[in-house]
């Protein structure tokens, strides 16, 4: 028997979805996306991997060499932004449109996530959790939103680190994901996704460990901090703006399984933001992800044109915002708890409760 | 002392029955009860499972199925009888 149908009262907004959920039933969708853009070509993706490295380690040099405190924040963001062009190289690596060869593809992504520490399969798996549940209310792994009454039942430093990370901490999101997802194997359901994370840990440890320890060596724990966990808070600062943004909005719900579909959650339920060029070009086109949910292996380069054929296909579907800061300051303002009555973000500011009622809801 | 539980797993093919059989065993095992003392009609909560120890079960159920599960599984399908019946037409698995 299923518990109580939520949301209870559902809002318009969620209605229109809906309708638009079923008008895509049974749809294939990525039958719209031409077979040649799926089509990887290695040169390009290695240009873009030794692209970001360029600006990562550059960075760093760059910390090095001029030794100026004005030059480390610009170079910090820098050198996060090439941690993050690498996260979206190896986003590539983990769905196999990097190149055709798998075991290339292991060994980029392995690498490229190094500036992150995050062990590869352990992404992989969990990125393809994600993948399989976008914006299911019990099952997804990216951003989930909870209702506020099963926030008050959580123990303190849960709320703390929920309502951080969904403030004035959301540039540091990820690393929350990155320690529950990256380092424990039991997170995942199959032995082999088990066995896989195991492999990737011990190579992040096998090469982090040493460099690391010559890091120190040479540079004391200051250099520790500014060439390594510096670039490593910057890379996450990209990585969890950007993720918190592809599937949160104020109109967008996020479904429990009576409504929830593999299409809608394919086409519907992501917005794609429009960098400007020189800023979709340093990401990789990461931005564009409307077409990469409904083929994840297209690769970065062709995902523009893969956005335009799907845009033709299926008409006022695929939601395209500019990018800009007040957009960020919209979402981490109105996005934080999952409304069970409307079915979208409670976008009405938290009723304060008084102390001696809280976990009684 | 910091040596941690494994959940136990199915040997052999997971079908229905053994799905049964492997729920009976976890249930009777966290609630302290003999296996044939399990009502697989009787709901969860009735054997005084609590909702911590019914989050752990799904995490212990989602290696045996090797799928990602809702954590609240055992509330969405309140019996022995339910969940199996669900997860069987889920996984498309036989009796």
């Amino acid at each position: 028997m299923a518990l109580q149908s939520i949301p209870t009262n559902p809002d318009t907004r969620f209605l229109e979805f809906m309708e638009k959920s079923k008008a895509i039933e049974g749809e294939r969708l990525a039958a719209a996306i031409p077979r040649a853009y799926l089509e990887p070509e290695l040169w390009r993706g290695l240009l873009g991997f030794a692209m970001s490295w360029t600006l990562y380690a550059g960075s760093i040099v760059g910390m090095a060499v001029l030794h100026r405190w004005y030059a480390i924040p610009p170079l910090l963001v820098v050198a996060g932004l090439g941690g993050w062009g690498l996260h979206c190289i190896a986003h590539d690596c983990g769905h196999g449109s990097f190149s055709r060869s798998r075991r290339l593809n292991f060994i980029i992504g392995h690498i490229s996530l190094l500036p992150l520490a995050y062990p590869f399969h352990a992404w992989r798996h969990v990125h393809n959790l994600h993948h399989g549940h976008t914006n299911s209310l019990e099952l997804d792994t990216d951003w989930r939103p909870i209702p506020e009454a099963m926030y008050r039942r959580m123990s303190r430093r849960d709320r703390l680190v929920y309502m951080s990370t969904r403030t004035w901490a959301a540039w540091a999101g990820t690393i929350t994901y990155w320690a529950e997802s990256g380092f424990r194997p039991s997170y995942f359901p199959k032995r082999q996704m088990r066995h896989d994370v195991w492999r990737s840990i011990l190579f992040v440890a096998a090469v982090l460990v040493p460099y690391l320890a010559v890091l120190a060596w040479c540079t004391g724990w200051q250099g520790v901090l500014l060439y390594f966990v510096g670039p490593w808070l910057a890379t996450h600062a990209w990585f969890s703006i950007t993720t918190l943004m592809h599937h949160s909005a104020a109109d967008v719900p996020y479904l429990t399984q009576e409504y929830w579909t593999r299409n809608a959650s394919r086409l519907l339920v992501t917005t794609d933001y429009m960098y400007p060029s020189w800023l979709l070009f340093l990401t990789h086109n990461i931005s564009v992800h409307t077409a990469h949910h409904v083929a994840p292996v297209v690769p970065y380069y062709n995902l523009r044109k893969a956005q335009a054929v799907l845009k033709d296909a299926y008409p006022g579907m695929v939601r395209e915002e500019k990018v800009s800061v007040g957009k960020v300051i919209e979402i981490v303002r109105k996005c934080r708890f999952y409304d069970p009555i409307s079915g979208l973000y409670a976008t009405t500011p938290m009723e304060r409760v008084p102390v001696d009622e809280r976990g009684r809801s | 002392m910091f040596k941690r539980k494994r959940a136990a797993l199915i040997v052999g093919p997971l079908t229905k029955d053994s799905l049964r059989g492997w729920l009976i065993a976890e249930l009777a095992q966290r609630v302290g009860a003999e296996e044939s003392a399990i009502d697989t009609a009787k709901p969860f909560e009735a054997y005084g499972l609590d909702s911590r120890t019914a989050v752990q079960v799904s995490g212990a159920l989602e290696k045996v199925v090797e799928r990602r599960l809702s954590p609240g599984i055992l509330f969405e399908h309140s019996t022995i009888d339910d969940l199996t019946d669900y997860l069987a037409s889920e996984l498309r698995i036989g009796a």
